[in-house]
Parts: structure tokens; C-alpha cells; sequence
């Protein structure tokens, strides 16, 4: 046969033992005995399978007593662990293992399922912004704007900042103000609101939706308790005292000292002192923020202040390019005269040239 | 658990051949003594929780120091070519010159084999440093014979292509003075 083998049948033939070969081995055997060329290729095969010289290479001599340092540690520590893990042992720590699983997962499901049934309300998470300056939510600085329950938020001095939910309610806090949200839950089939908050220090300015969903929220001082449906207020604590502003609603504040309960009206400053009783004068002051966000809703529908942006941003614009348009009246001038200048000197340049080449 | 005096008589059979094996592949000293002591470590907790006959513990210590070893150049974030401390020399002549020409010839063998895959590279020298046979090294990796030769093939391929393009052989001259 005068085909010469292919390379995969050679690099076989190179590989299998010299006592098994199959039958395309010995083909390949008997072809090599007669050709020189697929003789080479082979012996080139055979030649880099042959080993290196590894007569230098030996472990060192410490390694075995490593090794046996090593046994012994570990049959050491079988010594020790046997005590703990004898099979009747195992066989009393596994029903107790199950039982102790069985009594966690029974608990947790109770937990879990106490907090859905309670009344049906669940928590839910509300909206944050900064308005200004830096506020801390947890003692960090939020990266999504939105707030869970069990939250402190903390407003920097010269900072603002809110919460709020769709357009139920909003709370705009004052700077250097410290706010907890305590709870807030929902009740999706009677479409109410659960909302507890407590005012630590500083001073908000609140304000919820008449006549949409129920809204029973209550806001804690220091001294005074206020809850109420459907309101706008402003509310204070300083100087350990906690000033009241209402505007719009009804209010009912208790102070946590004497136990006196009054109803707040509409355009009166209520004034909770540590000691002593609630007092009421007549609002003449300012409020805290000239516009709520509910408020600012009334200014015009989304798509007139697009329209109004669009006319602000043309007109900005159009004072950008007259500059511009002067600018380039000017480099236009330039260019003119230095293209003139330009001319001339070709002129005169030609003529120069005539002059020299008619004298030679 | 394996006794003391097995073990003893275990590491002096196969820890000289594990231990070129493992050098082989991985060109350092100090490693291949670590790891040789990891593969057997690991033997010896091995046989706390289980019987390990003695017929099968060869194979298990090549298939830990194939593990091994393949973790630890995976680990290395370049396959580089380091020379090899004492290479091995190839010569099987006094001459001089062809001395060279074999160390140079494995000291290219070696770059070449760096530029595999570690598993490739183990079945190799598993081939080329103790002459197993297919067999055998399938049981030492636990891959099938099938794989071992697809590998051997790839190895031997990659080989000539590079002992080509160096001008170590061409097509009708090759390395005489190995033959």
C-alpha cells in the first residue's frame, strides 16, 4: 500500500503501548518500516515523548517528617472530636435538631402572618426629596428616594427636605430637623392610611387631601400628641416647648404633661410647654414654605408649564445668538478687508515678477 | 484512618515520581513541594471518613496533584514561561554542541507547553515524564481515554507547529540527534 498514514493515525501509533497495538497501529508500523518520510515524521512524534532527565529532581528530605507532623496533628484531632461524635450522641441531637427547626418555622410563620392580619394594613414605603442642602435618612445619605417605615430622617442646617405620597400628603421639613417615620401602613380594600410620625426637633410644615382616601395619621413631640383627618399645619418644637399652626382642618392636641385634650381652629397658634397648659393666640406670622407641593399643583396643568419652559428657554436662546450674530458681523468685516489687502498684494507680486523676467 | 507506617512506606514509592510530575508542571521547587504535601494531607483525611484500599491509592494521589496543580496555574494569572531550575537534559551524546541543541530543544518544548491549558499540559507530562499509558492517565484524571488522546493529539500538534516555526524541524529534517 503506498498511502501514507495520516497525521492522527501516526500520533496514535506513537501513543499506544508497544504491546497493544491495534490493527491501523500495525499498518502504520509496516508502512514506517518502508517509508522514509513517514519514518521521520513518527521518530519526530516518538522523540517528544521521550522524558526529560529528571535524575536531579528529588523532595527534599524534610518533606516526610513533614508529611508525618501533619498525620499526627490529624489523628489528634479524631481523638478529640470522637468524644462529641459518637453515634449516640447523633442520635440524640438529630430529633432535637427537628424540633428545634420545626418550633423556628411554626414561630416565624405566626410573626409573619400577624403582621398581613393585623387589620389588613400593610406597610408601605413613602416618597423622599431634597429640596435642599443634605438630609440623612438612617444616618446615611439616602441613594433612592423613596423611605420605609422605622425610618430617622435627619435635615442639615440650611437644608430642606420632603415626604410624601402620590397626592395625599406632604411634609416639608425645615433645617436642622430630626423626623421619625414610626409607621406607615396601608389598607388597600378600605383604601385608608395608617401614619405615625414623631417630630423629635425643628420644624415641618404638613398638609393632606381632603376628601380622598382616610387618612389617620398622628405626629408625636416631645409634649404633645396630635392626630387628625384631612389638614394643613405647621408644627414646631423648640425650646422645649411645641407650637402648633393650623391651617386649614380640624386638630386635636393633647399635651403629654397635664392631659389636656383642646380641639385646634382654623388660623390659631397653639403653643404645649413642658409644664403648664395649652395656650392659644391668633396666627399672624408667616408659614414656614411659601408653597406646598399640593399647592403648587394649582399653578397650571403639565402641559402649560412645558409650554411656558419652551417660551423661557427660546428667549434665552435668542439672547445667546445676537452676541454671536455681532461677533461674526465683525470677523466677517475683518475678512473682507484682510481679503482686499490680499488681492493687492497678488498684484503687485505679478507685476514684480513681469518686470524681472523682461530684464533677463 | 491510613497508618503511620503505611503512609511511610506509600510516600517513599510514589513521592519522587509525584514530585516530578508536579515540577514538571508547575517549574518551581518550593511548589511542588507544598503541593506534594497537600496531596498528602489530603490522602490522610481522606482515609479518616473512608476505606482506601491499597491498589487504588496511586491513582488517587496522581488525581489529587493533577487537581492541585491545575487549581494552582489557574490561579496564576499568567502562564508565563519560566525556565525550568535544573532543566533536564536531553543529550544522549558527549558532545558538547548537541548538549545545547537538546536544552535548547527542551527549553522550548517547555515554552511551548506553557502555552496550554493546565489539563492539557498534566496529561502530557503525565505521557512524557512516566510513559503511563491511556489508561492510566484517564484513571489518574478521571476524564475517559478518549479525552486523554484528543488532549495528547492537541499537545503533540501544538508542538510541531511551534517547533516549526522555530526551525527545530521542518518537513524533512528533523531533530537527527534525538533519534
Amino acid at each position: 500500500m503506498t498511502d501514507h498514514p495520516k497525521k492522527k493515525d501516526l500520533i496514535n501509533a506513537a501513543l499506544s503501548n508497544s504491546d497493544h497495538k491495534g490493527g491501523r497501529e500495525r499498518y502504520v508500523l509496516e508502512h514506517i518500516n518502508g517509508c522514509e518520510l513517514c519514518a521521520k515524521k513518527y521518530n519526530a512524534i516518538i522523540s517528544m515523548l521521550q522524558p526529560s532527565d529528571n535524575s536531579n529532581l528529588h523532595p527534599s528530605d524534610q518533606l516526610e517528617s513533614k508529611i508525618l507532623r501533619s498525620y499526627r496533628l490529624l489523628q489528634n484531632d479524631k481523638k478529640s472530636e470522637s468524644l462529641f461524635s459518637s453515634d449516640s450522641i447523633n442520635k440524640f441531637l438529630k430529633p432535637v435538631a427537628y424540633y428545634a427547626a420545626a418550633v423556628i418555622i411554626i414561630f416565624s410563620a405566626i410573626f409573619y402572618l400577624s403582621d398581613k392580619t393585623d387589620d389588613d394594613y400593610a406597610a408601605f414605603r413613602l416618597s423622599y426629596k431634597s429640596i435642599a442642602g443634605i438630609s440623612k435618612i438612617n444616618d446615611s445619605i439616602p441613594e433612592k428616594n423613596l423611605i420605609e417605615q422605622n425610618s430617622t430622617i435627619n435635615v442639615m442646617p440650611d437644608s430642606r427636605a420632603e415626604i410624601y405620597h402620590k397626592n395625599l400628603f406632604s411634609i416639608r421639613l425645615a433645617g436642622d430637623t430630626v423626623f421619625n417615620v414610626d409607621d406607615c401602613k396601608q389598607n388597600t380594600n378600605l383604601n385608608a392610611y395608617r401614619l405615625n410620625f414623631s417630630l423629635a426637633d425643628g420644624k415641618l410644615n404638613a398638609s393632606f387631601l381632603h376628601g380622598g382616601p382616610a387618612l389617620n395619621y398622628t405626629f408625636n413631640t416631645p409634649h404633645a400628641v396630635i392626630k387628625s383627618i384631612g389638614t394643613e399645619f405647621s408644627l414646631q418644637v423648640v425650646n422645649e416647648e411645641t407650637r402648633l399652626i393650623l391651617m386649614n382642618g380640624k386638630v386635636k392636641i393633647q399635651s403629654n404633661y397635664s392631659g389636656e385634650e383642646i380641639t385646634a381652629s382654623k388660623g390659631k397658634k397653639y403653643v404645649v410647654p413642658e409644664s403648664g397648659k395649652i395656650t392659644e393666640t391668633e396666627h399672624t406670622g408667616k408659614k414656614l414654605f411659601k408653597k406646598s407641593r399640593l399647592q403648587s399643583k394649582k399653578r397650571g396643568s403639565p402641559v402649560e408649564i412645558k409650554k411656558d419652559r419652551k417660551i423661557n428657554l427660546k428667549k434665552h436662546a435668542a439672547g445667546k445668538s445676537q452676541m454671536e450674530r455681532a461677533i461674526r458681523k465683525e470677523l466677517r468685516k475683518e475678512k473682507k478687508v484682510l481679503r482686499k489687502e490680499m488681492k493687492k498684494n497678488r498684484k503687485e507680486m505679478k507685476k514684480i515678477r513681469k518686470s524681472s523676467r523682461k530684464e533677463f | 484512618m491510613l497508618e503511620e507506617n503505611q503512609l511511610v512506606e506509600t510516600y517513599r514509592k510514589i513521592s519522587r515520581e509525584l514530585y516530578i510530575y508536579i515540577y514538571r508542571l508547575t517549574g518551581s521547587s518550593e511548589t511542588s513541594e507544598d503541593l506534594l504535601h497537600d496531596c498528602f494531607v489530603n490522602l490522610i483525611k481522606y482515609s479518616k471518613n473512608h476505606k482506601i484500599e491499597t491498589k487504588n491509592i496511586r491513582a488517587f494521589l496522581y488525581k489529587t496533584a493533577h487537581n492541585l496543580s491545575v487549581n494552582y496555574l489557574k490561579r496564576r494569572a499568567n502562564i508565563e514561561f519560566s525556565p525550568i531550575e535544573t532543566s533536564g537534559n536531553f543529550s544522549t551524546k558527549d558532545n558538547v554542541t548537541s548538549e545545547i541543541e537538546h536544552q535548547e530543544l527542551n527549553d522550548k518544548i517547555t515554552q511551548l507547553l506553557s502555552g496550554l491549558d493546565s489539563v492539557s499540559r498534566s496529561i502530557f507530562i503525565m505521557r512524557k515524564e512516566h510513559g503511563m499509558s491511556i489508561q492510566e492517565i484517564a484513571e489518574n484524571t478521571g476524564k475517559s481515554e478518549r479525552t486523554v488522546s484528543r488532549h495528547l493529539r492537541k499537545v503533540i500538534n501544538h508542538l510541531e507547529n511551534g517547533l516549526k516555526k522555530s526551525g527545530f524541524i521542518n518537513s524533512s529534517i528533523l531533530f537527527v540527534s534525538l533519534i
